[in-house]
């Protein structure tokens, strides 16, 4: 059975990040491109900070914080911010 | 609804911190994990305000000025002066446009074969907060 990919987020003090009212502009020092993001991606980037985890982990994780709501399944829709969030190089699965 | 600026204790908490642990219920924020067709990113990319003319017109130095004493070894990085088999400083500074064409498989103007390979490998190991850094980021992305 193949173990579930575990996701990565960017190691201290690679990003800047700085709050603009409901959006997150996050500064990546690693590309030098400035990405301006809405909400669940800085979540999810914070979620990942401390430790790697899980599409199942990440969701315990965020549950415990907030009330998430999705259109579709919560897996589902984790799975498909954590692809933008690597095609943007600001997680890795590995 | 009356503003109170008094600070008697007796206010609601502050909601808690994104990180911390457990969180009052009924403080907790709803966190959408987005719909189809919602944009949830905006990639600002180094050079956005310039024209794509002045992109390509930017300039990499080789090396950086702070290290111009110092010689490009033929993997890119820097070494001594005089170090055997390593190049001194280029003449001027290189053109987006002009490293852009050595990505491609053009050679870097006015360089012999070796050269331009220590001078490229140089390059591709700037890192952002280096002389040319956003240059050479704007060059490589997508028109």
């Amino acid at each position: 059975m193949m173990a579930a990919k575990l996701w990565h987020g960017p190691r201290p003090g690679r990003l800047i990040v700085e709050p603009l009212d409901s959006l997150t502009a996050v500064f990546d020092g690693r590309s030098g491109q400035t990405h301006i993001l809405a909400p669940p991606l800085p979540e999810l980037i914070a979620a990942l900070a401390d430790r790697p985890a899980t599409i199942a982990e990440l969701a315990v994780r965020l549950n415990e914080m907030f009330d998430l709501t999705a259109d579709g399944a919560i897996t589902d829709m984790l799975a498909a911010r954590l692809g933008e969030l690597a095609a943007l190089g600001l997680v890795e699965a590995r | 609804m009356t503003e109170d600026s008094s600070s008697d204790g007796a206010g609601e908490p502050a909601a808690q911190p994104l990180a911390t642990g457990s969180i009052d219920p009924a403080r907790r924020r709803t966190l959408q994990l987005g719909a189809a067709g919602a944009i949830t990113a905006l990639t600002v990319r180094p050079a956005f305000a310039q024209t794509a003319a002045s992109v390509f017109n930017c300039q990499i130095p080789v090396p950086d000025p702070a290290r111009s004493s110092q010689y490009v070894a033929l993997d890119g990085t820097l070494v001594p002066s005089g170090t055997q088999g390593a190049f001194p400083p280029a003449a001027r500074p290189f053109t987006g446009e002009e490293v852009r064409r050595a990505l491609a498989g053009r050679s870097l103007p006015g360089t012999s074969y070796d050269q331009g390979t220590a001078y490229m490998n140089y390059i591709r190991r700037l890192r952002a907060g280096q002389s040319g850094f956003t240059c050479y980021a704007s060059i490589q992305l997508p028109r």
